[in-house]
């Protein structure tokens, strides 16, 4: 499962429109370096940033 | 008055050839002055008048493409592969870690593109230029199939500032970019600063 739907799993308030590049809080990236995608930015005002925890229990 | 003629001017008397310059004609006469670095007997041109004006070599311009897809998932902002040299006259371009890195302080044209084929979906999708901490967007939306959105800046960098190409879409699945001529990174010094 890629991050994004493991975020969306865990915090299902958010929406595609607060991981927009141009106009969201948070943003994900992936420099495309064998690492996969990470949290880049987390600057949602209500919805708090999972732990990695959080993220590895995602089925 | 006296009139000094010569087809060549050199320009400096160090002993590293590549500290001077030469002034000079072509051999066979076209109607242009030369500017060369190098000693008179073996310049190399790096400009040359003519009747319109001057016209100057520029070796800080390369093209880079596409020859491996580049995975991107969903509202992530990934940074494009782009591997194959297509001209990068003074290597400044990294296809290992796909970045460009100004090789003078200058002002540079840039432009780049990701084709992505977002199958179906109505979505939104985008380039960007990342540059002096700075994300630089093209956004449109796009409705299926192939599509990649031209991000065009024109930006001043400092000597040795880097610049990547990323792509974001928000398509609902993880989708490839298209490994070909339309997946690209052009860059070109515009002038120095």
């Amino acid at each position: 499962m890629a991050l994004y739907d493991k975020i969306l799993t865990l915090r299902p308030n958010l929406t595609s429109d607060d991981f927009a590049p141009d106009s969201g809080t948070i943003m994900l990236q992936n420099d495309s370096d064998g690492k996969g995608d990470y949290i880049k930015q987390w600057n949602h005002p209500t919805e708090t940033q999972p732990t990695q925890e959080e993220l590895d229990g995602v089925a | 008055m006296s009139t000094v003629k010569s087809k060549k001017l050199q320009v400096g008397t160090s002993s590293t050839s590549t500290d001077n310059f030469t002034i000079y004609q072509p051999s066979t006469p076209d109607g242009t002055l030369r500017i060369g670095v190098g000693n008179a007997d073996s310049p190399t041109e790096v400009g040359r008048f003519t009747s319109a004006g001057l016209t100057a070599k520029n070796p800080y311009s390369c093209r880079v493409e596409a020859s491996t897809a580049t995975s991107c998932s969903n509202n992530t902002t990934t940074t494009v592969i782009l591997d194959n040299v297509i001209f990068d006259d003074n290597n400044d371009f990294d296809t290992s870690t796909y970045t460009y890195t100004a090789p003078v302080a200058g002002v540079y044209l840039f432009s780049a593109a990701a084709d992505i084929n977002s199958s179906s979906a109505q979505c939104r999708q985008g380039t960007r230029l990342y540059a002096n901490s700075q994300s630089y967007w093209a956004m449109t939306g796009v409705n299926g199939n192939n599509n990649n959105v031209v991000n065009t800046q024109v930006i001043k960098l400092d000597a040795g500032a880097t610049v990547t190409v990323a792509i974001y879409h928000d398509s609902g699945a993880t989708r490839t970019t298209t490994a070909n001529q339309n997946t690209f990174f052009s860059a070109t010094l515009l002038h120095i600063t």
